[in-house]
């Protein structure tokens, strides 16, 4: 049952994930190409593209690490781990609560900032967005990053589990 | 108080060790300290995670990531290693001279190691078996030839020293061509040398110049990539970050319309990837920045400098130590963490001893990519191990010679800055101008 809730949940977020990734990055890409040839061509440039690269950037990082979480790219050292493989399920579980003290983090903190630029209601220079829409980022990575954590961790109990069934 | 430091230290390399993502060990250190020694609150490393990723120059590393990600994901690999095989099969270990090319011109399309040692040892290492070679020549060599991909530029370890240490990224990126030739050409000569006498590899005869016309122009629209990035750089037509700009729509254009190797449902994939890589490596930035927060406040890169300055006196000696410190560390941490961890607290240094920032960069970023095949935990290692089916040891043992190589290039590099600085100086630009010895 609750495999099934998770890969529903999965299914979504991978949908919202992967679309919206994939488009920021494009647009960002167009809109710097036609800088360039607007620059060169007509002497002139967007102002709001300088902008827009640095908002995407947030948004590709932050949501980019739930991702990274689920797909287990996040960089780690793992010398430790070729040397001694026999720590694995040890240095897993470490690896999986420090990501989840990290999200709890990020959510509760996050929340307080977003509170305080709510407060201020400031916005960005060219676009307008108001400052607490990429500030939720923050918060938003968080969760995102827990539930994902949660289905890794899944995952791994659902692999040991076979292990030992098989032995 | 000096006993905190050692404490800081101990709890972030203790972090790293248990496997804990790089970012969240240097987050959760900074986080401890701050919250134990100083009164500055949490919410100012939440909002210092933020602020660091609202960074343009910061794009430049996505795109060079996606330019490099759309040609492995095309045929280009394949094109590469059938120009460099043209160039040179008809010589004793042609086709394994020819991976070590195509290394270097697959280096000075993608930035990173181990993208370089996935696409060319997948390749090349099975190529070389059925060729006779022998396995520990084609392990130990194609282990070794992927540090290419990060010392000849692009490189998006070089991209991350240029922001930190304020040394133009361009000048920088020149400074990767030589060691890029002399490690290629070192490794070619080895090789010659192996097989001068070898009977049993069927040596190719001499291909005919209408053969050679033939691949050259196959492989043309992948051989202009590197082209148009540099030739657009050090023209002045473009920055570093236009030129990763320019260089995706090539190659989107180059894979979908000219080699047709990519439907557009791929480059949804080769986008998305992309973003999460340089998701992964960008996150290690603002941890980064959070580690560096707490490093500032305590004035430790200032305190260092002191105790190592009155410690060490010759510029000659202090880079021998260093050289050796980041070899050691780049065994254990990939080049983006090393070089975010260590480059701020290095470069305080430099001006003291009279070194050229740009000339430690290019040292840094040649010690921290040997890191990556040196035994016993370098990443390359294992990669081309599950490759080619052979275990850590023999790996280990195949490596040795080329590591050799490399580890010569890297102290002519370092004892010989002008060797370094001669292709930025030649294409005028500033460098501090002092070298090794000059600054006292």
């Amino acid at each position: 049952m609750f495999g099934k809730i998770l890969a529903g949940v999965d299914k979504v977020l991978t949908f919202f994930e992967e679309w919206t990734l994939f488009l920021s990055v494009m647009v960002v890409l167009i809109a710097l190409f036609f800088n360039i040839i607007l620059r060169y061509g007509f002497n002139y440039s967007l102002a709001w593209s300088e902008e827009l690269v640095r908002e995407v950037i947030m948004y590709t990082t932050f949501i980019g690490c739930s991702v990274a979480v689920k797909t287990r790219s996040m960089i780690k050292v793992d010398a430790l781990l070729q040397l001694v493989p026999s720590l694995r399920l040890a240095l897993m579980t470490i690896s999986h609560a420090a990501t989840i003290i990290f999200s709890f983090i990020m959510i509760y903190y996050g929340y307080l900032i977003c509170l305080q630029q709510a407060a201020t209601s400031q916005k960005t220079i060219i676009l307008q967005i108001p400052m607490v829409i990429l500030y939720s980022l923050l918060p938003a990575m968080g969760t995102l990053m827990l539930i994902r954590t949660i289905q890794v961790i899944y995952q791994d109990i659902m692999i040991e589990r076979e292990k030992r069934e098989k032995i | 108080m000096e006993w905190s430091y050692l404490i800081v230290l101990l709890l972030l390399l203790g972090m790293m060790a248990a496997y804990i993502p790089v970012f969240m060990c240097l987050f959760f250190t900074s986080a401890i300290s701050l919250l134990i020694w100083t009164d500055i609150p949490i919410l100012l490393l939440i909002q210092t995670i933020f602020r660091s990723m609202d960074n343009f120059a910061l794009i430049v590393v996505l795109f060079f990531i996606l330019c490099g990600n759309i040609m492995t994901a095309g045929t280009i690999v394949e094109k590469l290693i059938k120009f460099s095989n043209i160039l040179v099969s008809w010589l004793p270990g042609g086709l394994g001279m020819a991976g070590v090319i195509a290394c270097a011109l697959f280096g000075a399309i993608s930035g990173s190691t181990v993208a370089t040692v996935v696409a060319l040892g997948g390749f090349m290492i099975p190529a070389l078996r059925r060729h006779g070679y022998p396995d520990n020549y084609s392990v130990g060599v194609m282990t070794t030839a992927g540090n290419l991909g990060v010392i000849i530029p692009p490189s998006i370890g070089m991209i991350l020293y240029s922001m930190i240490s304020n040394v133009s990224l361009e000048a920088l990126f020149l400074t990767g061509f030589v060691p890029g030739v002399m490690i290629t050409v070192g490794m070619c000569f080895y090789t010659f040398f192996i097989f001068k006498n070898n009977k049993s590899i069927v040596r190719e005869p001499v291909p005919s110049f209408s053969k050679v016309i033939e691949v050259s122009k196959e492989s043309f629209w992948a051989l202009m990539l590197p082209l148009i990035i540099f030739v657009g750089i050090y023209s002045g037509m473009f920055t570093a970050n236009e030129a990763a700009v320019v260089a995706c729509v090539y190659a989107f254009i180059v894979e979908l319309f000219i080699h047709k190797s990519m439907k557009f449902s791929g480059v949804k994939n080769v986008v998305v990837n992309s973003a999460v890589t340089s998701a992964t490596l960008l996150i290690i930035v603002a941890g980064a920045t959070c580690f560096g927060r707490y490093l500032t406040f305590e004035n430790i890169p200032n305190k260092l400098t002191e105790a190592v300055v009155s410690a060490i006196q010759s510029p000659a000696l202090f880079l021998l130590a260093i050289v050796i410190l980041l070899l050691a560390i780049g065994t254990l941490m990939d080049i983006i963490s090393a070089t975010l961890i260590i480059g701020p607290v290095c470069i305080p240094m430099l001006q003291v001893f009279g070194i050229d920032p740009v000339h430690f960069g290019l040292i840094m970023t040649v010690a921290l990519a040997i890191g990556y095949c040196t035994p016993p935990v370098g990443v390359s290692l294992y990669i081309t191990g599950s490759i080619a089916n052979k275990s850590i040891i023999f790996v280990t043992k195949a490596v040795l010679p080329y590591l050799v190589i490399q580890l010569i290039v890297l102290l002519m590099l370092t004892y010989m800055p002008g060797l370094t600085l001669l292709l930025p100086h030649l294409l005028g630009y500033e460098t501090a101008g002092i070298t090794l010895g000059g600054g006292r």
